[in-house]
């Protein structure tokens, strides 16, 4: 992240920020997407971002925590079009199965269908400290910093959602229940 | 099944599928809006949305403008004698938008309510408030704003200068949820935080507000609140009636122990002090008058804001606003 850019994006140079947004529009979406599990939302979620930095950058104070910054917006933006899909409809809608890929090695289709189901009983606030965390590497305390909460609530949404995750796992391995002849 | 390492290694390697590039649709339509979509001083913080801002509600934007042209436009027939078949405007007539001169649009007759222009805008009007978050179950609150006001998001009119404290305003919520700690808000989770469905179960969970200073309603200048029951003689509270529709009203502010620095307060999370979600204090010395109403089952939330150093010319502007409210049922 070039903190000249954002300097200068600070002080309204509409070019500046376009030559940030490229990359840093791509690095959100792909945040969004997994949080939100919906293309459509990720993007709306994304354009509000977007917007919301440009509006509010002249309020970072240092241009060097843009980027963690950025990711706090996002979040924002996340929980919002959460909340909005919340009070209109009651489910969000699946990823198309073709975006699954065929390569993995970990996990079969009925895995994935679980950790699908599993994430999305999550709230918004889980969901992403599990993304930050586990999709961008980010450390703990960057997670924390990120979104602008204490370490401790950091920890405790990870336990939280992972044992969420685990359970949503777990409960795929359990053999089915078979009908008993009387 | 699998130890904790077997399901990191699941999750992490789950979330590498998926989208990673943004459409370039989405990127050049935020391009396209930067030159219209000014950056925010920060004395517009307390009224910052902070939902979504997505493509519907720039049709929206859209529309309102189209909304008001057509209002306009029915105000210049009506002038005018004009109606189907009537010669329409000429050259001449006043721009739609344009700041009030000796003939407002507020005084003409009674008009449809137009949604409210787009934000920068100074015009005045009859216009439509939309609690925020809006709902095709929220009410409307039409109110006639005066010149020198512009809209924030859809919700909102403030009139503001160069310094903080050099602000009025008058905002509209349906919100669910009140921060337990308006200085510590981002602390628990906001849906952690939602408050019961009546006038009484937002009014206590403001009341249960660390931080706060409090005066009595509908005083001016207000008097300190000193008398804190909690029940019918707590001078923090009183009855209030809206356009005919009842509720309870309190008068709100920031404890000055709380430190501010001008700007922001630097104690609190992101510098910012916040009520309820959409609603911040700019200034510890800000004057939140808060009425909440039932309306029809609905809870809705009506603030004006001021400071002590309001002239009585803005204070009893913003007055007349408030009293000029219809709320209307969707």
């Amino acid at each position: 992240m070039d903190t000249d850019l954002v300097a200068r994006a600070q002080k309204g140079d509409q070019q500046a920020f376009a030559s940030l947004a490229v990359p840093l529009g791509n690095r959100l979406h792909a945040v969004a997407h997994r949080i939100l599990r919906d293309t459509d939302l990720a993007e709306d979620a994304t354009q509000q971002a977007l917007l919301s930095i440009w509006q509010d950058l002249p309020q970072l104070r240092d241009p060097a925590r843009f980027d963690a910054w950025s990711y706090r917006l996002l979040v924002r933006a996340c929980y919002a079009e959460g909340r909005r899909i919340r009070r209109f409809a009651p489910n969000l809608r699946p990823l198309p199965s073709a975006e699954a890929t065929a390569s993995d090695d970990f996990a079969s289709v009925v895995d994935r269908d679980q950790l699908e189901r599993g994430f999305r009983r999550l709230s918004i606030d889980h969901r992403a400290v599990v993304v930050l965390h586990h999709y961008l590497d980010l450390t703990l305390e960057d997670v924390a910093d990120a979104l602008g909460v204490p370490l401790g609530t950091v920890r405790s949404r990870l336990y939280h959602a992972m044992r969420g995750l685990r359970a949503a796992l777990e409960a795929d391995a359990r053999p089915p229940a078979r009908e008993v002849a009387q | 099944m699998s130890s904790d390492r077997e399901v990191t290694r699941i999750v992490r390697s789950w979330l590498e599928e998926g989208v990673n590039v943004l459409p370039d649709r989405v990127l050049d339509d935020v391009l396209d809006r930067l030159p219209t979509t000014p950056q925010r001083r920060h004395l517009w913080q307390a009224w910052r949305n902070p939902l979504v801002i997505n493509t519907t509600k720039f049709v929206m934007a859209g529309a309102a403008v189209l909304v008001l042209a057509a209002v306009g436009i029915g105000i210049y027939f009506g002038q005018s004698g004009g109606g189907p078949g009537a010669a329409g405007p000429t050259p001449s007539s006043t721009p739609i938008g344009t700041p009030a001169t000796s003939q407002p649009a507020v005084s003409q007759p009674p008009s449809p309510a137009a949604s409210l222009p787009p934000a920068g805008e100074h015009v005045p009007g009859t216009y439509a408030l939309r609690p925020e978050p809006f709902s095709v179950e929220s009410p409307l609150v039409r109110v006639r704003v005066p010149a020198g006001y512009e809209a924030i998001g859809t919700y909102a009119v403030i009139k503001s200068g160069d310094e903080p404290t050099d602000f009025v305003g008058l905002g509209v919520w349906e919100v669910d949820a009140v921060y337990e700690d308006p200085c510590r808000w981002s602390a628990t989770d906001i849906d952690d935080q939602s408050v019961g469905p009546t006038v009484n179960d937002f009014v206590a969970a403001l009341l249960a507000q660390p931080g706060r200073t409090w005066w009595i309603p509908g005083t001016n200048p207000p008097v300190d609140a000193a008398n804190h029951l909690n029940g019918p003689g707590d001078t923090r509270i009183t009855s209030v009636s809206v356009d005919g529709i009842l509720g309870k009203r309190l008068l709100l502010g920031v404890h000055p122990d709380i430190p501010f620095d001008g700007v922001t307060f630097p104690d609190c999370d992101e510098g910012d002090f916040r009520s309820w979600p959409g609603r911040f204090h700019q200034a510890p010395s800000q004057f939140d008058d808060v009425r909440v109403l039932d309306v029809g089952g609905t809870r809705l939330i009506i603030a004006t804001t001021y400071f002590p150093t309001t002239s009585e010319e803005d204070r009893a502007e913003l007055e007349a606003m408030f009293q000029s409210i219809d709320i209307q049922l969707p």
